[in-house]
């Protein structure tokens, strides 16, 4: 396997995208804080309650985008020049997972400024972090995960959405959606409403998940490996679908 | 052994068979032509040997490895197909620069000064290029790759007569340069039968024919006469093809002329021709 070429060609591509993403974000943080500065002082902000997205979320969605134009076009790209289908997805692993530690400490910095920053004028953060951080004694580690967290899980979710509809024909691309949506989703609900089993097990793995970082982490190990797994499968025997004579 | 090895492969697209069982080797340093009617399988085959459709049966190796999922293999290839598989808003200046991640031999150097012989605009999105500027990219991509093999598939696709020549003169160049081989897949066949040493003519997804230029015309002639003496003559031969213009009668013939009277005239068929009359041959056969 020879991934240096394709993962200098990923790095080129997400250093590119990350220098844009937070180059635009840092620029609306500032043009917000100075924003909220003058409201506060010529207006008064009073009662308003404003709340504002944290980076760490903002990333997530950004990561997801990512994910879902990480595949048609690298994976003809790279096949043009050589590149086999396991180093393609051997590297995006690596460009994720690094994606992912790098973004969150990124995130965590501009989390911890904006929040200072905007609380001095009277705003509030909201941060979706704090709705999957692990137990723990170290607060700023467990957070730290839950970012990375987020972040990962959204680039790689996006990725396997894109390599299943790739991989999908025409009927099939029209189906998925109507059979997750309109049937499993339904049938699951009804499911769920009877039996309560769903809801249980949703419960009692939130409550392992939060119990400690071990738990956290194999919980994630877990998810990811389904994820990434089903990704491969998908991605193994991938074509070029072009007709070609 | 070093060169393409394709054994028996097989390829089926729904109710289609793209290929039949086709095996060929292709020893390295050759120029090879590879020709076949619309459909005939050639770009599919191209395709298979580069990793990027899988056989239904069968195998390449390139130097003796295999090209599935190898990229030791495949890194020795650059394919120039007919569709663009480079990213949409890619420019070709970034293409010449990232050709040296993939191709250790990438010259971005001699890219540029071809992009610039050719009036190339490299600033310009690779997908707002119109057919001609993208077949010379794509065809200075691979020329400047230095890759030890280089596969073109329909290289000079909407490109004039001035460039299709300058383009022919720089593939030779690097031939005589480097001892790369290249497999020319083309339906010009009259513009490359100077260039190419051998052919491989696919049909129906099955090898035709295999066999170096000369030999395949030294084994063909055509013969022209008065239909009467032409009739004899033509009586225990191996006629491929007749065709009669009035009182006179021509045929393409498989063999050595032997002798013949003096009314009759012999010369030796264009490539062109006799590809046309040896698949039209094969498809008055199957019908």
């Amino acid at each position: 396997m020879n991934g240096k070429p394709a993962l200098r060609y990923h790095a080129t591509d997400f250093c590119i995208s990350l220098l844009w993403y937070y180059g635009i974000l840092i620029g609306l943080g500032i043009a917000l804080f100075a924003l909220g500065t003058y409201l506060a002082a010529y207006h008064g902000l009073g009662e308003v309650d404003v709340e504002i997205a944290a980076v760490s979320g903002i990333t997530m969605f950004y990561l997801f985008v990512a994910g879902l134009n990480s595949y048609k076009a690298d994976f003809f790209y790279l096949l043009q020049n050589g590149i086999s289908r396991r180093t393609q997805f051997v590297t995006l692993l690596i460009v994720g997972a690094v994606l992912a530690l790098l973004t969150g400490v990124i995130d965590l910095l501009l989390d911890e400024l904006m929040l200072q920053a905007l609380r001095s004028i009277g705003l509030g953060v909201i941060d979706m972090s704090d709705f999957v951080q692990p137990a723990s004694a170290f607060p700023l580690l467990s957070k730290y995960i839950g970012v990375v967290f987020l972040n990962g899980s959204a680039f790689f979710v996006g990725l396997l959405i894109t390599t299943v509809f790739y991989r999908l024909n025409t009927l099939g691309k029209i189906l998925l959606p109507i059979g997750v949506f309109g049937l499993l989703v339904p049938a699951l609900s009804f499911y769920d409403h009877y039996t309560k089993h769903l809801t249980n097990a949703s419960r009692a793995i939130d409550t392992f998940v939060r119990s400690g970082i071990l738990s956290y982490l194999l919980i994630y190990a877990v998810f990811l490996l389904i994820v990434t797994g089903l990704t491969w499968l998908l991605q193994r025997r991938a074509q070029i679908k072009s007709p070609v004579s | 052994m070093k060169g393409l090895e394709i054994k028996n492969i097989t390829k089926t697209f729904g109710r289609t068979k793209a290929l039949d069982n086709v095996s060929l080797v292709l020893p390295a340093g050759k120029i090879y032509g590879l020709l076949g009617r619309n459909g005939a399988g050639k770009s599919t085959l191209l395709h298979i040997a580069t990793n990027r459709l899988f056989a239904d049966q069968g195998a390449i190796f390139i130097d003796g490895e295999t090209v599935v999922e190898n990229d030791s293999a495949t890194g020795k290839v650059y394919l120039m197909s007919t569709q663009n598989l480079y990213p949409e808003n890619m420019k070709v200046k970034r293409a010449f620069k990232e050709g040296k991640f993939f191709y250790p031999g990438f010259d971005e150097g001699a890219a540029c000064q071809m992009a610039a012989e050719f009036k190339l605009d490299t600033g310009k999105k690779i997908k707002n290029l119109s057919t001609g500027y993208q077949s010379l990219f794509k065809l200075i991509m691979a020329i400047a790759s230095n890759a030890p093999y280089l596969f073109l598939d329909e290289p000079v696709l909407g490109l004039d007569a001035n460039n299709r020549k300058s383009i022919y003169q720089k593939l030779l160049e690097k031939y005589a340069q480097t001892g790369c081989t290249m497999i020319l897949s083309t339906h010009i066949i009259e513009e490359v039968a100077g260039m190419i040493e051998e052919i491989i003519i696919l049909h129906d997804g099955k090898v035709l024919r295999q066999a170096a230029v000369e030999d395949l015309l030294a084994g063909h002639y055509q013969i022209a006469g008065p239909e009467e003496a032409m009739q004899a003559y033509l009586a225990d031969k191996s006629v491929l093809h007749t065709q009669t213009f009035g009182q006179l009668l021509t045929a393409t013939v498989e063999g050595e002329p032997g002798p013949y009277p003096d009314s009759l005239s012999v010369s030796r068929p264009e490539l062109q021709d006799l590809f046309i009359e040896i698949t039209n041959e094969k498809e008055r056969s199957q019908s």
